[in-house]
């Protein structure tokens, strides 16, 4: 049954795979379920928002302010701006962490290790299992919003959704790829899941800001949440460079990862 | 003649400002049981882990089966059998399925092997990893490095916490291991247990390798303090010049010395008197040490 380190890896995950899924479908179709009725009050929520500083508008990712009339701007608003890279990203930040700094810190990596397989093999192993898992998670997101939006009659094709989803799926992919290198390099879960958080949240300040704070523009690029959202793919479909730059920044942390892991002592 | 299965040369590691250990020279002879002694702390893991290649060398290198330990750790752990001092299972698979992922990932295992040491050893291979007692982990342990029946076992204390029994079936093991022409470096802080199954013992202290002896003659100069008790008191005339006594004391009806190799000339001095009880100490490994190679007077 486990005859790799992945299929094992990910049978560990199983429960938390399992309620994460579950989890995500609920808020899916819980939050199409809400679009009916916030869709009659926009006009006179819309003008409250408008009162709002537009930092602090900027600071919850709605920076060019909430539009609740199309069902894009309301999954946009809802869900996309924060919550779903927030939870994709607290899937793919725990099992970077856990990847290869998990096992060392519980002892167990020096057995798998004492078997004839190379490290950079069991990284590529751990990070195949994250991506398999996050894929899983995201499905069943995906489901939920398909099945709520049916519902209630949210007018947005599946295909779009599924191009938003994929989209926040890279962005957790990459940075669940700087998580498991910083855990290559270091050893150290906390580290790993610590660094990369602050990161990440650093990432989402500089993409979220960047609207009104006219010095970042210039600086957007460098965030990865700018290859989530800018090319706006609930509306306009995957923008194959964004998603490019998502895989190849994945690709890079990974290499990394193996470089530093295949030349470090191992911790008793 | 046999090559050698483990040749480190000027093998070096630092630990920040701890001590690793320092210029290390070890040749362990194929289809030899090497007993690797010395107090908790004097480096022996740090050696074993050096020799796996989990951790690289400040300078020197080592040779396995003629592999660098460093460079092709891979293919040397093809044919090396490893048990680390402080083992971590998956806590969360039974016995088999634990040994079934790993034996998958090494490939090339014969479970009825599998099935014939988890007999011998008495494992318990049916419950989760995490309701077995220390012992009963360590035998998954065991099973995981004599399953594929490796050239070179290597084992990091591997006796900790097997019952009296278990662990005669693990020095059958090693003797059977060394039967069939395969090599066993294992490590120990025990003298008696090296001295039952080891050919060779290098003796590590601090970081250093102070002397490999073979263990006909460290059996030879083996040291045991003893204490006698008599029915009746005794002279210790009696005693003071019988060959390999030492330190001699008698109080009234209690004798106190230390005997250096034989017991032979003691035991049978002390056999024309009554005896009640006789007491030994094995010694422990700091006097050996310091008997031996720590240039104290008592040397033999």
């Amino acid at each position: 049954m486990l005859r790799n380190i992945t299929l094992k890896t990910l049978w560990d995950r199983r429960r938390a795979i399992f309620w994460w899924s579950v989890g995500l479908l609920a808020t899916a179709i819980y939050t199409d379920y809400f679009y009916p009725t916030v869709q009659k009050v926009s006009a006179a929520y819309e003008q409250f928002l408008k009162n709002m500083p537009a930092a602090l508008m900027a600071s919850v990712g709605a920076a060019g302010g909430f539009d609740f009339t199309t069902p894009a701007g309301y999954l946009r608003t809802e869900l996309y701006g924060m919550v779903v890279p927030l939870l994709f990203l607290i899937v793919t930040i725990g099992s970077g962490a856990d990847a290869i700094a998990g096992e060392e810190e519980r002892g167990t990596l020096d057995m798998l290790l004492a078997n004839p397989v190379p490290r950079w093999r069991v990284v590529l192993e751990k990070f195949a299992a994250l991506v398999i898992e996050i894929v899983i998670v995201a499905l069943f997101f995906w489901l939920g919003l398909v099945i709520g939006g049916s519902l209630v009659k949210l007018a947005l094709s599946p295909w779009l959704i599924l191009a938003g989803t994929t989209s926040a799926v890279l962005l957790a992919i990459a940075i669940g790829g700087l998580t498991l290198a910083i855990g290559c390099g270091t050893g150290s879960k906390g580290q790993a899941m610590g660094i990369a958080s602050g990161i990440a949240f650093a990432a989402y300040l500089l993409e979220s800001m960047a609207p009104v704070v006219r010095a970042l523009q210039p600086y957007r690029p460098l965030s990865p949440f700018y290859y989530y959202m800018a090319a706006d793919p609930l509306e306009k479909g995957l923008d194959p460079g964004h998603a490019a730059v998502l895989l190849a920044l994945a690709a890079v942390f990974v290499a990394l990862g193996v470089l530093a892991f295949q030349r470090r002592d191992l911790a008793v | 003649m046999a090559g050698c299965a483990i040749e480190t040369d000027d093998l070096t590691k630092f630990y920040g400002k701890s001590r690793g250990v320092i210029g290390l020279g070890l040749q362990v002879r194929e289809g030899e049981v090497f007993g690797y002694l010395g107090p908790n702390g004097a480096g022996k893991t740090t050696t074993i882990r050096l020799l796996m290649g989990f951790i690289r060398p400040t300078r020197g290198r080592a040779m396995v089966l003629g592999r660098d330990a460093q460079s092709q750790s891979v293919a040397l752990h093809r044919h090396t059998g490893y048990l680390p001092g402080e083992l971590a299972l998956y806590e969360n698979m039974t016995g088999a399925d634990y040994l079934r992922y790993q034996a998958s990932l090494r490939g090339g295992v014969q479970w009825a092997y599998v099935r014939e040491l988890a007999s011998r050893l008495e494992a318990n291979l049916s419950a989760p990893i995490r309701s077995l007692s220390h012992g009963n982990k360590h035998k998954i342990g065991l099973i995981q490095a004599f399953m594929h029946k490796p050239e070179l076992i290597i084992l990091d204390e591997p006796t900790q916490g097997l019952d009296p029994l278990v662990q005669q079936e693990f020095y059958r093991l090693v003797l059977t291991a060394k039967g069939e022409g395969r090599t066993v470096f294992l490590s120990s802080h025990v003298l008696p247990e090296v001295e039952r199954v080891c050919d060779r013992v290098g003796i590590i202290r601090e970081g250093k390798l102070i002397a490999v002896e073979e263990v006909s003659v460290l059996k030879s100069r083996a040291l045991r303090q003893l204490e006698i008790h008599f029915a009746t008191p005794v002279k210790p005339e009696v005693f003071a010049h019988l060959a390999g006594v030492r330190d001699l004391s008698v109080e009234d009806d209690i004798l106190r010395c230390t005997v250096v190799g034989s017991l032979d000339a003691l035991v049978k001095a002390a056999a024309r008197f009554e005896v009640v009880n006789i007491v030994s100490h094995e010694p422990s490994l700091e006097e050996v040490f310091l008997a031996y190679y720590g240039g104290d007077s008592r040397a033999a």
